[in-house]
């Protein structure tokens, strides 16, 4: 996945972004400043930057302005108009508002590395290719057939891999807004992915919340030469 | 203008009034003076007339019977030696004979004749007494009829004269008069006018400051030269724009440092809060070891701390608003042992000497908010010793010359010099990290200086890094 600088004076914030990124297979880099930020981004390939705003020397307003090639979404307690307007002026992606949900900041961190080209194209789960370009499933080699909102669901779960969702946000992401069914068809749907694609043990059910598509890279499993990370149950790891 | 449009009329009519009354007094008075000298002229020439008639009268009888028509040439000779106007009359019983001077003649008229051709007068018109009479109808004409003398009363010698020149002249001057007076008028009023508009300039002026003032230009004054009321009321004026100005540029400022506050206030809440959400979060949907999920409940433990540090000492603030003003005479010997019992313990267990010593009794302020002064400072003072081995706390409460004296010092880490202006500014921070780590609000030592200021102090810092703090507060005692 993808490779991405936070840069954000307040340890809590910064964990809370680094752990949850890490969560959802992305790699991360932690500065609390602008320090070196030049130096750094020359020497590691970073796929995004988050960035805050109000940060001790240099702020973010000031730090984006050497950042030109780099997304960038800018997180920051600095919610005016003004601030957002002058955010993306600046160049930035996404300007994203104190407090907010993590979940949130995935969503649109995964809408930018999609618009750079940068994210999951590919993904491997066993003998399942899944290509979420072309909107293609394979098993085995063979094609699988699946409605456009059960890729779409699939596509949700594989974006927040490792994290539950409830079934109503599973229904805020993938499905349309203007749907006024019940969380019912959320069940169905899962059910279908689980039957058509074998995944059982990976779409795993959170008693009482909803569901989970885990996924842990497998270090023992080589990537295949597209570069695409391999994910293996670990029940599969210990067997 | 409504004033000036008064002032001006009323001052215009009183003085037009003034001036045309003057004018036709003058002319009245005039008229009559020249009435009058007119008048005795006539009355003068009457008297000699009469007394000569008299005189030539009385000698004639003695030689021969006087008869009416002999009187007529008689006074006809007379008449010839008065003015062109001059007509002499002389009433003999009935009879009236009549004297023109314009035409003396030899011609022998019957006084009907004459009676007839001198047309302007009427009989009845003669006066029926003695006595001297104008008359003003056509032309002014004076009468002045008498009996010749006590010898002959049958005998009346009346003179008119008709006082054609007079009149001309008159005619001349009334016009002459009148225009005299309208012009007079007009440029009475004219500059009356331009005095009242000069006098009264200052008002627009000062009305056009005050719509200036009213649409936020606070800068706007008015220039009146002078030292009248009107120049005193500019003056007045200017002090007020000023004092307005002053006020309003303060308001701004307390409103913009307030809102700056606020401003600062919601960053430093909402970056607790999106933590302890998103952890409590994070925790909810992600499969964690314990050991991850202990680091994640600490986290939140943490930032909820600092939560309620800024909460708490937001709320003082705001009972701040409540108790200024609350001022009583409370025993800080008993404030400070109370102190003293609180941190005894804590610091005991963090090997810190704490030594608290006051020497003053009593103290006039507010008892909570100087506890919460001394309490925020031996705070920080704490924090400031976290790395320290040794640390020591001292704190002395004495009076100096006029003043209350607080000071509250700790050996530890210090603050830098380029630190020392700004630490009282709200939610400035010298490290950022390691006052969050643990526990700064950043807002203990706003609140300490405004207490300290609401109790008409000074509080001032003097420190050496690595060496310690010493925080030094003054009131002066009334």
């Amino acid at each position: 996945m993808a490779h991405i600088l936070v840069v954000e004076d307040d340890l809590a914030i910064r964990e809370l972004v680094k752990r949850n990124l890490q969560m959802v297979g992305h790699t991360c880099c932690c500065v609390a400043d602008g320090k070196g930020l030049t130096e750094l981004v020359d020497r590691e390939k970073f796929d995004l930057i988050i960035l805050d705003v109000m940060l001790p020397g240099l702020s973010g307003f000031e730090l984006i302005q050497e950042l030109q090639d780099i997304p960038v979404i800018f997180v920051t307690a600095k919610g005016a108009l003004e601030d957002k307007l002058k955010g993306l002026a600046l160049g930035a992606e996404d300007y994203i508002v104190k407090p907010f949900e993590v979940l949130e900041l995935i969503a649109r961190v995964g809408v930018v590395l999609k618009r750079y080209g940068r994210n999951e194209a590919l993904v491997q789960i066993e003998d399942i290719e899944i290509d979420l370009k072309q909107h293609r499933v394979t098993k085995g080699g063979a094609d699988v057939n699946l409605t456009p909102q059960e890729f779409r669901l699939l596509e949700v779960l594989i974006q927040n891999k490792n994290l539950a969702l409830s079934r109503d946000q599973l229904l805020n992401l993938a499905w349309d807004y203007d749907y006024e069914g019940e969380t019912k068809t959320v069940d169905v749907h899962i059910r279908k992915l689980r039957q058509k694609l074998g995944l059982e043990n990976y779409i795993k059910t959170v008693s009482k919340f909803g569901y989970r598509l885990e996924l842990k890279s497998g270090e023992e499993y080589e990537t295949l030469e597209k570069g695409v990370p391999v994910y293996a149950s670990y029940l599969n790891l210990r067997g | 203008m409504k004033l000036w449009k008064k002032v001006y009329l009323f001052t215009l009519v009183i003085l037009t009034l003034g001036v045309n009354l003057g004018v036709s007094g003058i002319v009245y008075f005039t008229y009559e003076q020249m009435l009058q000298s007119e008048k005795e002229r006539c009355q003068a020439e009457y008297v000699i007339m009469q007394q000569n008639v008299s005189a030539n009268i009385a000698e004639m009888e003695q030689s021969i019977l006087l008869n009416t028509e002999y009187f007529g040439r008689f006074i006809t000779a007379y008449s010839s030696y008065f003015e062109a106007d001059t007509m002499l009359i002389g009433i003999v019983g009935e009879q009236i004979v009549v004297g023109e001077a314009s035409g003396a003649t030899d011609q022998e008229f019957s006084t009907e004749d004459k009676i007839a051709a001198s047309q302007d007068f009427v009989l009845e018109d003669l006066p029926k007494e003695d006595g001297i009479f104008v008359e003003k109808e056509d032309k002014t004409t004076i009468y002045i009829a008498q009996v010749l003398d006590e010898d002959h009363e049958n005998y009346r010698i009346v003179m008119r004269r008709t006082l054609d020149s007079f009149d001309e002249t008159w005619a001349t001057l009334q016009p002459l008069y009148l225009i005299g007076g309208i012009i007079l008028s007009l440029g009475v009023s004219l500059a009356l006018a331009l005095a009242v508009r000069l006098l009264l300039k200052p008002l627009d002026q000062l009305e056009a400051a005050a719509k200036e003032v009213q649409q936020e230009n606070w800068s706007a004054r008015v220039h009146i030269k002078g030292d009248n009321e009107l120049a005193q009321l500019g003056k007045q004026f200017n002090a007020m724009a000023g004092s307005v100005e002053e006020n309003i540029l303060k308001l701004e400022q307390q409103s913009q440092q307030k809102q700056e506050l606020i401003d600062n206030l919601a960053h430093e809440m909402n970056t607790p809060i999106t933590s302890i959400g998103g952890f409590a979060d994070y925790m909810r949907i992600s499969q964690l070891s314990k050991e991850e999920q202990e680091e994640c409940l600490d986290f939140i433990i943490r930032e909820n701390h600092r939560l309620k540090e800024i909460s708490s000492t937001l709320l003082s603030m705001a009972q701040m608003e409540q108790e200024e003003g609350f001022f009583t005479v409370f025993s800080l010997k008993q404030l400070c042992s109370r102190i003293e019992e609180l941190y005894t313990k804590q610091f005991h267990e963090k090997n810190i000497a704490f030594d608290m010593e006051c020497k003053v009794l009593e103290m006039y302020g507010n008892e909570v908010l100087i506890e919460s002064l001394l309490r925020n400072l031996i705070t920080n003072a704490g924090r400031a010793l976290s790395d320290r081995e040794q640390g020591r706390i001292d704190v002395a409460i004495y009076k100096e010359d006029e003043s209350l004296k607080m000071r509250v010092s700790d050996n530890g880490c210090g603050i830098e010099k380029e630190h020392l202006e700004q630490i009282f500014e709200p939610f400035y921070r010298v490290d950022k990290a390691r006052s969050r780590e643990n526990g700064g609000s950043g807002l203990g030592l706003p609140f300490c200086k405004k207490i300290v200021e609401s109790h008409n102090g000074t509080i001032s810092v003097e420190s050496e890094p690595g060496q310690g703090t010493t925080f030094m507060i003054s009131f002066t005692i009334s």
